[in-house]
């Protein structure tokens, strides 16, 4: 390897030094043999022409130059007096030569001389005219010799030619391997020398540093002197991973790569730095050697690390940001995104690394993403994509972006690429499709709004209004927005309203105003203005002319109820919720003859007569657990003035629930007066009812007394036939008076008392008036059929019910054909849950159809046997209807009568 | 089976017509042996407050319409008397009344046991023995 024996070479200079010292000492040596040789030897050959002081002088000169050129470190210029002294001396050599007739030792000297000269002079021509000069010298001073003796002359030509060409060729040879060695010398040290790069040879075994460059001086910041022969790791060793210069070493043999960054740290310096290191093995003259390469690349390590840290932050900045930024390949490949793209997609940049748009989207939208991307690629213009839409894999949109794509070097594809940036502006775009839909939304709301909106500058110009506010004003838009709010006050008020509406002090202001329309007419308006940062005043007027009148009408509703409620003859009392009275009509004030502050505040228990206050108070308890009905309450004493006492009747409705009343309403109305004509008529009916009584009763008596008389003399006047049929007829009639008698009393009794409900006992009743009736002629003869279904209690008033009974069987018995074995009366009475079905039939003499619809009149006889009353069946007719029922007749003349009696059954009413 | 029989009873009337023919039936069906005739509430019960036990009667006819001493003043009348007479006496109500009402109100009396409408027959009495019987 050349470079590495250049570097083993390294002492070539010394070695050319040594060479000069030892071609000095040559000569020294030579001149100084030359000058004794003379001194000693030649004395004795006093013929010969050879003055001792020349070569004296000579060898002294040459010793001189030698010393000077010793001390001077090899001068050139030295060397060259040195060599022109001694080229000298050969030309004198040839002179003296020729005075001693060409002797045989003079001319081995000249030839020796020659040589020694020959080995001073370093350049070829220089040589070569030397040699010409010596050659000639020698034949022009052969050529002058005296006698000339031409064998002898040719053959000292002859041989000087020879001889100098030999020098020639020696000489010449030697100058030019020499130089070729020089010239290799020189530019192998100074490439090793001026190398950036610093060199250390080093010995495998001891790690000596056999040699190094000028740089390992410089980097170390020692002499070169001083490194060579120490340790390496005595001054530069690895620090960091490899702790050695061996596991180095071994590092990069394993690693089989040229070169390896490592930090370097200075032993002595105690410094480190970053290097490039190679070292190679070598081998010379047997030994092995490292030569160990080191390039200091702190400045990039740096440089790089910075360059590292720059593009971590850069990556740390474009992660960072929200928006999608990526690198793509001019095949539209994924080569680097940012965490957004990752997060959007939700994949691994390994996973995302190589796919394209068809992998993410849907292959519209990645083909003609697809088209944007070459063409970017193929005009090198950068676009914008204002708007770029996104879809889902179901087609809905995901996102909207604004795009930028600009085209982008990749300098290890050697093509253009897409760098890209999605700016997700999709709540921008849904913002301000909200704004937009706001807007409209509040156009709208302007314009349909029941309320006249208009917005004003400063001056009360209008500036905007809506629809209302021209209707309002009577004005088109376009007229109305001319006017100034101003003008369209009434003037005296105009300038109030403008000073109240642009005081800016007052933000926001509710009053009432009224305004001019464009035909004059004034109408009132509730204005709620806003003033507005410029000055300007946005105000909402609402038309209040519709409410005004309203509360006119209520104001007069108000009065009218007032005036209804205050001049009612009723009381109308209102209550808290603690029964207190809250309210109470002047009427009422004046019936019970109170002072309104008497009344006011104090629980109405207090004017309630105290027998009637527990029903007083469970009606108000009922009204109380049932707000909003009506009840009523009737007969109740009020004490007037505490003396006197009035009869109400009281309807009352609890409204504590009702915003506006807040209370309970009692109605009282005075029915004293009719409540005294009623105890009054009750009274009547009394002394009525007894009269009644009495007298049927005194009518009575005497009758009975008479019938009892007529018993008696039946009985003790067995045989006298004649007295018997008297008597018999006297009984008769007397039977006949007191029959009238019992009808009239039932007839008022049933028209005057009030119905008494109570279980009916049908059978009993049945049974007391077929008892009554068997003393009737043949009424033994008549078969009675009896059919009494009664699965159902039923309630009536029992008299009636025997009244009404009583009677139907009476004339069933007394207007029958009795026939032995033929006539019947049937009786059934069925009963159930909401009536009782009373028939009555008998197969007598039947109803003619004329009388059919009189037989219910008073006093009428339909038959011309009757010796009734004419009282029974209206009195019959008469308790029916007082019981709510019906009867119905059937009847064939001479066939059948049947009559149906339907009752109610009362039971539900208890 | 043997009939009933009471040796006195008690005839209570203001109307001696009624009496009289009250009496006279009585005689005439054999009700009774001897008969007392009270022609008001007062002396009837006068008359109790000092009878004798043997002539304590067994039954009691007692009109309802009277002056003064009525049937019903007669009956609350009734009730303070010692219970020797009370268990002997038996009330019967003669009226003329075929009031419901009246009857019911004095039926329901604890003391009366039958109530028989004026005039008095044999037919009645006939019944009344029946449930006299009992």
């Amino acid at each position: 390897m050349p470079f590495t024996r250049l570097i083993l070479s390294y002492n070539a200079k010394a070695e050319k030094k040594i060479r000069d010292y030892v071609h000095l000492g040559v000569l020294l040596s030579y001149c100084l043999f030359s000058l004794s040789l003379n001194l000693f030897i030649r004395k004795q050959h006093l013929f010969f022409f050879d003055p001792p002081q020349v070569r004296i002088i000579f060898t002294v000169i040459i010793t001189l130059l030698s010393f000077l050129v010793y001390f001077q470190v090899i001068r050139k210029k030295y060397a060259y007096a040195i060599q022109f002294v001694f080229t000298v001396f050969t030309f004198y050599l040839i002179f003296l030569s020729y005075a001693n007739g060409f002797d045989s030792d003079y001319t081995i000297e000249l030839l020796i001389a020659a040589f020694i000269s020959c080995l001073f002079i370093r350049k070829q021509d220089q040589l070569r005219i030397y040699l010409a000069l010596l050659v000639v010298c020698f034949i022009v001073v052969n050529f002058l010799y005296r006698p000339l003796i031409f064998e002898n002359f040719i053959w000292n030509c002859f041989s000087i030619i020879c001889i100098a060409l030999g020098l020639l060729l020696f000489y010449e040879y030697k100058l030019i391997s020499e130089k070729k060695f020089l010239f290799k010398d020189n530019l192998f040290a100074t490439i090793f020398n001026q190398t950036s790069d610093t060199l250390f040879l080093i010995e495998q075994s001891s790690y000596t540093i056999m040699g190094c460059n000028n740089q390992a001086g410089k980097l170390l910041g020692l002499s070169n002197f001083y490194i060579s022969e120490k340790k390496l790791p005595s001054l530069l060793r690895p620090s960091g991973y490899y702790q050695s210069w061996e596991t180095l070493i071994e590092a990069l043999q394993i690693k089989d790569q040229p070169w390896i960054e490592i930090e370097l740290r200075q032993a002595e310096k105690n410094t480190s730095f970053w290097a490039r290191v190679s070292i190679s093995n070598l081998e010379i003259e047997g030994i092995p050697y490292y030569l160990i390469n080191i390039i200091d690349v702190t400045e990039l390590v740096s440089k790089e690390i910075l360059l590292e840290q720059n593009k971590e932050m850069l990556l740390k900045v474009i992660n960072l940001l929200p928006h999608e930024i990526y690198l793509k390949d001019a095949e539209g490949k994924f080569i680097l995104v940012n965490e957004t793209v990752l997060k959007a997609q939700q994949k691994t940049l390994s996973e995302l690394t190589g796919k394209t748009d068809f992998d993410l989207y849907p292959h519209e939208q990645a083909k003609l993403s697809k088209q944007i991307e070459q063409e970017i690629i193929r005009t090198g213009v950068a676009q914008v994509i204002p708007e770029e839409y996104d879809y889902n894999e179901d087609g809905s949109l995901s996102q909207i972006s604004y795009t930028t794509k600009i085209p982008f070097y990749l300098p290890e594809k050697n093509e253009t690429g897409i760098l890209g940036v999605h700016i997700d502006i999709t709540e921008n775009k849904l913002a301000e499709k909200t704004i937009r839909e706001s807007e409209a939304k509040y156009k709208t709301l302007l314009e349909q709004a029941s309320d006249g909106i208009y917005l004003s500058d400063e001056n009360g110009n209008i500036i905007d209004a809506n629809s209302k506010a021209c209707e309002m004003f009577g004005y088109t838009k376009e007229e109305f927005l001319h006017k100034n709010i101003q003008n369209l006050t009434s003037p005296e008020l105009s300038k109030a309203t403008v000073a109240r509406v642009t005081d800016k002090t007052k933000q926001n202001l509710l009053i009432e105003r009224t305004f001019i329309k464009k035909d004059g007419e004034p109408f009132t308006v509730e204005i709620s203005a806003r003033v507005l940062e410029n000055g300007g005043h946005q105000a909402i007027l609402r038309d209040i002319t519709e409410r005004k009148k309203l509360e006119q009408t209520l104001r007069e509703n108000e009065r009218k109820f007032r005036a209804l409620i205050e001049n009612s003859s009723d009381m109308i009392v209102l209550l808290d919720e603690d029964h207190y009275v809250r309210y109470i009509s002047p009427s009422a004030l004046k019936i019970l003859s109170y002072t309104e502050q008497e009344v006011l505040g104090r629980p109405t228990s207090d004017i309630i007569y105290q027998e009637d206050q527990p029903k007083y108070k469970a009606f108000l308890e009922n009204l109380c657990e049932n707000p909003g009905i009506n009840y009523y309450l009737s007969d109740i004493r009020v004490r007037k003035s505490f003396k006197e006492q009035r009869y109400v009747e009281l309807v009352g409705v609890n409204l504590l629930k009702d915003n506006v009343i807040n209370g309970i309403i009692l109605n009282f109305h005075d029915v004293t007066e009719r409540k005294n004509t009623e105890i009054q008529l009750l009274n009547t009916n009394f002394e009525l009812d007894s009269f009644v009584y009495r007298a049927s009763h005194d009518m009575k008596a005497p009758l009975r007394s008479v019938m009892g008389l007529i018993n008696i003399t039946k009985m003790e006047s067995k045989d006298n036939e004649e007295l018997l049929q008297y008597l018999n007829m006297m009984e008769v009639s007397i039977i006949k008076l007191d029959n009238f008698l019992k009808d009239l009393t039932s007839f008022v009794r049933n028209s005057r008392l009030e119905i008494s409900p109570e279980e009916v006992n049908f059978e009993e009743v049945i049974n007391e008036s077929l008892n009554s009736l068997k003393f009737i002629e043949n009424a033994h003869i008549i078969a009675i059929v009896k059919k009494l279904d009664l699965k159902f209690k039923f309630f009536s008033d029992s008299g009636r019910i025997s009244t009404i009974i009583n009677n139907l069987l009476s004339n069933s018995f007394k207007y029958h054909k009795s026939i032995a074995n033929e006539s019947y009366i049937k009786i059934s009475v069925t009963t159930n849950q909401d009536q009782a079905i009373i028939v009555i039939e008998d197969n007598g003499n039947g109803i003619d159809k004329k009388y059919q619809n009189k037989i219910f009149d008073m006093f009428y006889r339909a038959s011309e046997k009757s010796y009734g009353s004419g009282l029974g069946l209206y009195i019959v007719k008469m308790a029916v209807t007082k019981l709510n029922g019906n009867i119905d007749l059937l009847s064939e003349p001479g066939e059948k009568t049947i009559f149906t009696v339907v009752l109610p059954n009362l039971n539900k009413r208890d | 089976m043997k009939d009933f029989f009471t040796e006195t009873v008690l005839l209570v009337d203001d109307n001696d017509t009624d009496n009289f023919i009250h009496k006279r039936i009585i005689e005439l069906a054999g009700f009774a042996k001897n008969i007392i005739v009270k022609n008001s509430g007062k002396s009837a019960l006068e008359f109790l407050e000092s009878v004798t036990p043997e002539n304590i009667p067994g039954v009691v006819f007692l009109d309802i319409n009277m002056p003064i001493v009525d049937g019903f003043v007669f009956l609350f009348e009734y009730d303070n008397f010692p219970e020797e007479i009370k268990k002997k006496c038996k009330i019967v109500i003669l009226s003329s009344s075929d009031n419901k009402k009246d009857i019911d109100r004095i039926v329901d009396n604890e003391y009366v046991v039958h109530f028989i409408t004026k005039p008095l027959s044999e037919e009645s009495l006939d019944e009344l023995k029946k449930i006299l019987k009992k």
